[in-house]
This record gives C-alpha cells, sequence and structure tokens, in this order.
C-alpha cells in the first residue's frame, strides 16, 4: 500500500477520484473477524491506523493473530475506546457487510490482497498502472 | 588509581553510546521506514512498535533515544577532555538527561507491561542501558566529589 499516499495527493486530494475499501477475509474466521473489527475501528476515525496494525502483526493462515482477545489487544495498543470497540466487535453488526464484500470479491476472482479496481476494471498494484488506470478512466487531459 | 576511578565512569557512558545509538537507531529506522522489527521470536516487538505510544506527534520515540546516546558520550568525553569550566555544566546536565530518560524509559515499560501487556526486547534493552547511562553519571558524580 506504499502508492497510496502518492494516488491519493494526485487524484483523491483534488477531487478527481474517490477511494473505497473493502476489507474481504478468506484466510478462516479470524480473518473475517479482523475485517470487522477494521470497520469498528473506522467508527472511532481509525481505520488506517488498525489496518497498519493488522499488516504488521498478521500470522499465517490459521494463526491465532487476529483471535478476538488479539484484535481488542490492538485497540488498547491504539488507544481507542475500548468499550465502544469491543461492544462493535461483539455486535458482529459489520459480519454480514464483511460476508457479502467477501463473496462479491470471490465472484470476481479475487483471491489476494490488496487487490484494486478502477471504475470496475482489476488493475496491477503498482504505482504506474494505478495512475494509467486512473487517467484513462479520467478520459483525455487529465 | 583515584585519577582511574574518576574517569571510569564516563568513559563507560561514553561506551554505552555505541549499543545505546545502535538499538535506538534500528528501532527508529524500523518504525519510519514501516519495516518489521526483528525480534528473534521474543516478545511481541509490532505491537509494540505500531502502537499509540511507539510515537509523540509522528516522532517515534526511539528517536529521543537516539539524541540521547549520541549526546550522553560527547558530554562524557566533554567532562574527561574538556576544559575546567565544562566541569560546571556538563556534569548536571548529564544528571538531568540521565534523569529526564530514565523517567521516560520506566513509563515506557509500564505502557509494555501493563497497557499493552507486550514486552520488545529491543525496548527492553535500551531501557536497560538507560538506566546503566543513569547508574554510570551518579557514579561519576561522586566520585569526582570524592577527588
Amino acid at each position: 500500500m506504499s502508492v497510496l499516499p502518492t494516488i491519493e495527493e494526485e487524484f483523491m486530494l483534488t477531487g478527481k477520484a474517490k477511494l473505497q475499501v473493502r476489507p474481504i477475509a478468506f484466510l478462516g474466521e479470524n480473518s473475517g473477524l479482523a475485517a470487522q473489527a477494521a470497520e469498528c475501528a473506522n467508527e472511532q476515525g481509525s481505520f488506517w491506523r488498525f489496518h497498519d496494525m493488522l499488516y504488521a502483526n498478521q500470522g499465517g493462515k490459521g494463526s491465532d493473530a487476529f483471535s478476538r482477545e488479539h484484535l481488542q489487544r490492538f485497540a488498547v495498543a491504539l488507544n481507542l475506546d475500548t468499550a465502544a470497540f469491543a461492544s462493535c466487535l461483539g455486535s458482529g453488526k459489520y459480519a454480514s457487510m464483511v460476508a457479502d464484500d467477501t463473496n462479491a470479491a470471490q465472484q470476481r476472482g479475487v483471491d489476494s490482497t490488496p487487490t484494486v479496481f478502477v471504475n470496475g476494471k482489476e488493475v496491477g498494484g503498482s504505482l504506474e498502472e494505478m495512475r494509467a488506470a486512473i487517467r484513462e478512466g479520467l478520459g483525455p487531459g487529465s | 588509581m583515584a585519577g582511574l576511578s574518576r574517569t571510569l565512569p564516563w568513559a563507560g557512558l561514553a561506551l554505552l553510546g555505541l549499543p545505546g545509538s545502535g538499538v535506538a537507531a534500528y528501532l527508529t529506522y524500523s518504525h519510519w521506514a514501516n519495516q518489521p522489527t526483528v525480534c528473534g521470536g521474543i516478545g511481541e516487538c509490532e505491537l509494540v512498535q505500531t502502537s499509540e505510544y511507539s510515537d509523540i506527534a509522528g516522532v517515534p520515540v526511539a528517536l529521543f533515544g537516539l539524541l540521547y546516546f549520541l549526546a550522553m558520550p560527547v558530554l562524557a568525553l566533554a567532562r574527561t577532555r574538556g576544559t575546567p569550566w565544562m566541569l560546571d555544566w556538563v556534569q548536571p546536565a548529564a544528571l538531568s538527561m540521565a534523569l529526564a530518560a530514565t523517567a521516560f524509559v520506566a513509563y515506557l515499560t509500564y505502557v509494555e507491561l501493563f497497557v499493552l501487556k507486550a514486552i520488545c526486547i529491543w525496548c527492553v534493552s535500551l531501557a536497560t542501558l538507560t538506566v546503566a547511562s543513569l547508574a554510570l553519571t551518579v557514579w561519576g558524580l561522586l566520585s569526582s566529589e570524592e577527588g
């Protein structure tokens, strides 16, 4: 995701493009829980910080790195409102959203993260590929 | 022997700058470069390094450690090699910095143990070196007074 700051500066801050992030889960039950936890962190304006925390502390497939207990510890480490976070995660309010996004992604053949779409078309993750796809979508003179 | 005992703590303080600045530089680099911190399976360095407590207004706390372990050897050398007028301010400056740094690492160690419930072995090493630097500074001051 190191290309994101550049894309953000060139296209999002100038109002030319918008970014939608869809956390999906395909590495087991805890992966789904982690995606929901990211949405819960988003409620407190900390999606990207939680994203970075998950990325830095990920384990392998099936590991307990994203267990409910560890996710709660990540919330503590980020100084989030841990009661609100626990309530959000415990409620499972984002479970169906994550499941729907995961199903939709799988139907489009997504099997790794991050996978990037520009105007509905999958593009590579390099800065040049993303930049070219966005410029193509914006049309001539962009 | 008296001369040696007066010089030894300051020499030790100067030498402590090597591992101290090395560890602090590594932690600063891994934080800023967003690189995984290699901990050899001991503790949970990543949790500590990506936590809210790992920086102050975007400045990694390890950078303060780096500056500290670069400054202390300079003070130690100034104490042993400097002119007499330096003695008036070098010793109090070293003691003030060592006390402040020890208080800071005590707070960070408390956060690791009781808030995050995770240990970063590099951070513990840095805390130990900081306490050692305070001990050497106090020793240096006491031996100066004795002389």
